[in-house]
């Protein structure tokens, strides 16, 4: 292992258990030093989304440079966001800026991914139409059945209501039993694998900010 | 009618043609192939005896001659078979008297005949002038009976002075080789220059001979020379005789010897004698010795081979006369042969009479030292005593059998119409010879035939069959040996053929068929396009019916759906939270979820956030995604704008980020982690925000969100700081699953899910609102989409069972 490597491990390794140590041992040497470390980290992470901003700039930018396929879209990416940047920026100090920055998010940015959601219902309706035209097999009938029970169970009917013994025991049993079954076996899946992988950066198996097994 | 096939083209041509209308050869039988050809006599094969006095006028003068001989010789009885007549005896002057017995009968007539047409220049030469090859051998065998003739040299000298005005070559030619024979010329061929030298003897009578054992002085010197191989060097500086001086002059009107002219064999043999003689007699070739014209005569030792094939027309044509066919057939070849090469041997042959000369008279010892080196390099005598080594029968076999050329021994003798020379015309036996046929040969001549071993494969074959002859290189003189053309056979225009392909009908039906379906594999495939525009419409029609359905209870103003009957199962925990909620409290209110989602968001926590707002609630308003703040205040404003103007403390204290990290520390500490708000004021110094200094000093944290990550975040990390803070969670209907496992386990105090969840909270409170707004919406849609779905999987499901009901059918 090379000292540049060394050095980073032991960086890593350090700062994993001072934070944990500071969930544990509720020292103020510790609880500080945690603190510390997490607030480096949110600065980090702010900061990695400017670079990602910048970075998104610069590759419409090149775009437009070498006139590629859809520079108009570039352009007209760049000119807003460099325009809601601007805003943002102005807003705080210029209060007569603000409605300005709100106007834009519900007139454009609140529509424009409401309008995709809707999309999303067109396109997953067709889809289910379509399910046991393409896939005729006993899991698409499944999942077929269990969109309608779920559809029946939560929406009202026109002029029906709730239908018996879908709405109040189906529907539920669905939601509530399976699916939380389910949803649990994953939860805990997932915070034992969040837990390995903390234990192997803090132990230095895992090196994803650069080393042999990075 | 019939049709014959030319031998040389193949061709078809009419029966009546006697030449090929095709090539130009000739269409006629070859002599004797119609008849069974008379094959070769095999070794140890005795010939057939046949009859043929009456044949007796064909025969040449000089077998004539050499019958008489015998006649006188030999008894009656001899065998022909056994000794070959006139090839090895020695042949006794030609005895005409009648005595003779059947088979010479009209020996006299046709030798008075010969005679007749004997030149001035050969009868003064008192020699005969009958260069037949079977003369010619026995006249080999003869030359050792020659005797010294006094008048020899003078009519050699006669022949000489003759030379001028005849034609040289036939005089030359009858003295050739005189000096010494080459060695392979004696066993080839009947040594031609021995007609001069044996002449004489031959017209003397057989008892006339002399034995070996009276062979004359002069002929014994000769042989010690040849046999000491010695050379008096004192000959060469002797000056010739005044005839022989004159012979240099001669040797500028010779043309110059063209190699082209020569045949290769006829140069290799010459060459070799050049090379024995050379070996044999290294002092005679030496030039500063000897004269140049005597030196050159040494080294050309060859003549003597060539000078078989001289030509001499008129022997020759009398001979051709009286010969059989097959004999005089090969002769003519030879002498063709040997045409070109005349002119390269003038000098040579220029320079045979002055040995014959040497030879009838005491010889100078100057001309003793050449005929001493040419026999002594060609092993073979020139002048073999009779009764020595080899008998005249065994001489006469091996000139036409052993020692023949193979080249030689495979080329029939040809009977060309055309190489007899116009001095045929007139003569009278020329019909009798042409019409004798070879299956009449006596047996004497049977036997002289060459032995199918050494001439084997040696068929038959017509002069016409054979071809022009060639007049130059090693083949000069022969016919036929080479294709006219240049080619294995007879180069012809091809036929011509039509390149047109003759089809029928059904062939070219098939043909074209094949040429489409080629055609066809060539082209490419069309892909059918897969129904966009069914999928298009599909989709459309989708939308316009979900469109429909929302717009409808919206335009129309009408509630198509009734209110909720059932309440959903977490209401009552949640319920029972809200009710509790304290007053004037602070209040974190967390949006965490994206402008997409918003509708269903807002419609599920305006009732809930403005439930608690009318307790005199103070809220902070924080957000984990960029849009976050925006929502908020776009929320706020738009849903609880009732109770921001009455005062409602209301802070917005903007983006958290780090993710789970910035919500644990804000968890942890909450003033160290974000210490603005959105307009740039201290957070906690806000009325909002006074009194909390913690988490756990919020009343209640309402985190709004549409991730069920952004949501276990919020749970997880901030579980440890909560203290007594209730944590409700407002979610929309996608994240239920995830969600709800932590209310179930009670790490969320209250949860609030979707439209539902808001409707109930309205129908609860009795406070209409959004939720009721889109309630009759969301009712008809949804039961849109359920009927489309249901539609849909049951023409799929039909589909699927005619699929498979075809599938079975093909199988």
């Amino acid at each position: 292992m090379k000292l540049k490597g060394l050095f980073s491990t032991i960086i890593a390794v350090l700062c994993g258990l001072v934070v944990l140590a500071g969930y544990f041992v509720r020292l103020d040497l510790f609880v500080s030093l945690s603190r510390t470390l997490i607030e480096w980290a949110i600065i980090l992470t702010a900061f990695a989304i400017l670079l990602g901003i910048m970075n998104l700039l610069l590759v419409h930018f090149g775009k437009i440079r070498k006139k590629e396929k859809g520079v108009l879209y570039s352009l007209i990416l760049m000119i807003a966001l460099l325009a809601t940047f601007a805003i943002g920026l102005a807003a705080p100090y210029f209060p007569i800026v603000t409605p300005v920055f709100n106007f834009t998010f519900r007139a454009i940015q609140l529509p424009v991914e409401a309008s995709l959601m809707a999309i999303l219902a067109v396109t997953l309706t067709f889809a289910s139409i379509r399910l046991l035209q393409r896939r005729f097999n006993a899991f698409s009938v499944i999942f077929i059945i269990t969109v309608l029970l779920i559809l029946i169970g939560t929406a009202p009917l026109p002029f029906l209501g709730s239908l018996p013994m879908v709405s109040d025991n189906l529907r539920p049993f669905l939601a509530q039993v399976l699916a939380s079954s389910g949803a649990r076996g994953i939860l805990i899946g997932v915070a034992l694998g969040a837990l390995t992988t903390g234990l192997r950066i803090i132990l230095g198996v895992d090196r994803p900010y650069g080393g042999k097994n990075g | 009618m019939a049709e014959l096939h030319c031998s040389v083209c193949g061709q078809s041509n009419p029966e009546d043609l006697e030449v090929c209308q095709f090539c130009g050869a000739s269409l006629l039988p070859p002599p004797g192939a119609g008849s069974d050809p008379s094959p070769a006599i095999r070794p140890g094969e005795q010939p057939t005896r046949k009859n043929t006095g009456e044949l007796e006028h064909a025969l040449p003068s000089w077998l004539k001659t050499l019958r008489s001989g015998q006649d006188e010789n030999n008894t009656p009885d001899a065998d022909p078979d056994t000794e070959m007549p006139g090839l090895g005896k020695a042949t006794p002057p030609a005895d005409t008297s009648g005595d003779a017995s059947d088979w010479l009968a009209g020996l006299d007539s046709a030798a008075s005949e010969d005679e007749d047409e004997i030149p001035e220049w050969m009868a003064g030469l008192g020699v005969s002038t009958q260069p037949s090859f079977q003369d010619n051998t026995s006249e080999l065998d003869n030359l050792d009976q020659v005797q010294p003739d006094a008048d020899l040299l003078d009519l050699l000298k006669n022949a000489e002075a003759d030379l001028a005005p005849v034609s040289g070559e036939p005089a030359r030619g009858s003295l050739l080789n005189w000096e010494a024979p080459h060695p392979t010329t004696a066993d080839l061929f009947p040594p031609t220059e021995t007609n001069l030298l044996g002449t004489p003897a031959q017209e003397k009578p057989a008892s006339e001979a002399i034995p070996s054992a009276h062979i004359p002085d002069w002929l014994e010197t000769l042989h010690s020379k040849t046999s000491t191989h010695e050379i008096d060097p004192g000959i060469s500086r002797e000056e010739p005789p005044d005839w022989l001086s004159s012979l240099p002059a001669l040797q500028p009107e010779t043309p110059s010897p063209a190699p082209e002219f020569k045949p290769d064999w006829l140069s290799k043999l010459q060459g070799e004698g050049d090379q024995a003689g050379q070996e044999s007699t290294p002092q005679a070739s030496d030039p500063a010795e000897t004269p140049g014209w005597l030196a050159s005569l040494g080294v050309e030792a060859g003549p003597s081979a060539t000078a078989v094939f001289t030509d001499e027309p008129a022997p020759a044509n009398e001979a051709n006369l009286e010969t059989p066919d097959w004999l005089a057939q090969l002769k003519s070849d030879v002498k063709t042969a040997t045409e070109a090469d005349l002119h390269a041997q003038e000098f040579e042959t220029a320079s045979k009479p002055f040995q014959a000369e040497i030879s009838s008279e005491p010889l100078p010892d100057w001309l003793s030292g050449i005929g001493q080196q040419d026999s002594s390099a060609t092993g073979a005598p020139a002048l073999v005593v009779s009764g020595e080594s080899e008998s005249p029968v065994e001489t006469g076999q091996g000139a036409f059998s052993l020692e023949t050329p193979d080249w030689l021994s495979r080329l029939r003798p040809e009977r060309e119409p055309e190489s007899v020379p116009a001095t045929q015309e007139g003569n009278q036996d020329d019909a009798d010879t042409t019409s004798l046929p070879e299956a009449e040969l006596p047996s004497w001549v049977q036997a002289m035939r060459p032995v199918e071993s050494v001439i084997s494969g040696s068929a038959p074959s017509s002069s016409e069959e054979m071809g022009s002859s060639e007049g130059s290189g090693p083949l000069a003189g022969l016919r036929g040996v080479l294709p006219a053309s240049p080619g294995f056979g007879v180069m012809r225009k091809p036929p011509a053929y039509s390149i047109k392909l003759q089809v029928n009908e059904s062939q070219h039906r098939y043909a074209v068929q094949l040429e489409k379906m080629v055609q066809d594999e060539g082209k490419a495939r069309e892909v059918p396009p897969v129904q966009p525009k069914a999928n298009r419409v599909w989709r459309w029609l989708i939308s316009a019916i979900l469109i429909g359905s929302i717009l409808l209870p919206v335009l129309t103003g009408t509630q198509i759906s009734p209110e909720l009957q059932l309440y959903p199962s977490e209401w009552a925990r949640t319920g029972v939270l809200l009710n509790e909620f304290p007053t004037n409290s602070a209040m974190l209110l967390v949006f965490d979820y994206e402008p997409a989602l918003s509708g269903e968001l807002t419609a599920s926590a305006a009732p809930v956030i403005s439930t608690i707002l009318l307790r005199g609630t103070r809220v902070a308003l924080i957000s984990t995604t960029p849009t976050g703040p925006a929502l908020a205040e776009q929320f706020m404003e738009s849903t609880q704008q009732d109770h921001l103007s009455r005062g409602t403390q209301v802070v917005n204290l903007g983006y958290l980020a780090g993710g789970p990290v910035g919500i644990q520390s804000f968890a942890s500490d909450p003033l160290g982690t974000i210490n603005l708000t959105m307009s740039g004021a201290p957070a906690w110094e806000t009325l909002a925000l006074q009194g909390v200094k913690q988490l756990s000093d919020f009343s209640a944290i309402i985190i709004l969100t549409d991730n069920a990550d952004s949501g276990r975040s919020w749970i997880e990390q901030t579980q440890a700081d909560l203290g007594d803070t209730k944590l409700l969670l407002i979610i929309s209907a996608q994240a239920e699953p995830m969600i709800r496992p932590y209310f179930d386990s009670g790490q969320v105090h209250g949860l609030v899910t979707g439209l539902v969840g808001g409707k109930t909270y309205e129908q609860s409170y009795n406070t209409p609102g959004l939720a009721r707004d889109y309630w009759d919406s969301f009712g008809l849609s949804v039961l849109a989409v359920e009927m489309m779905v249901t539609a849909g999987s049951l023409w799929g499901v039909v589909k699927a069972w005619q699929n498979q009901k075809k599938n079975r059918g093909e199988a």
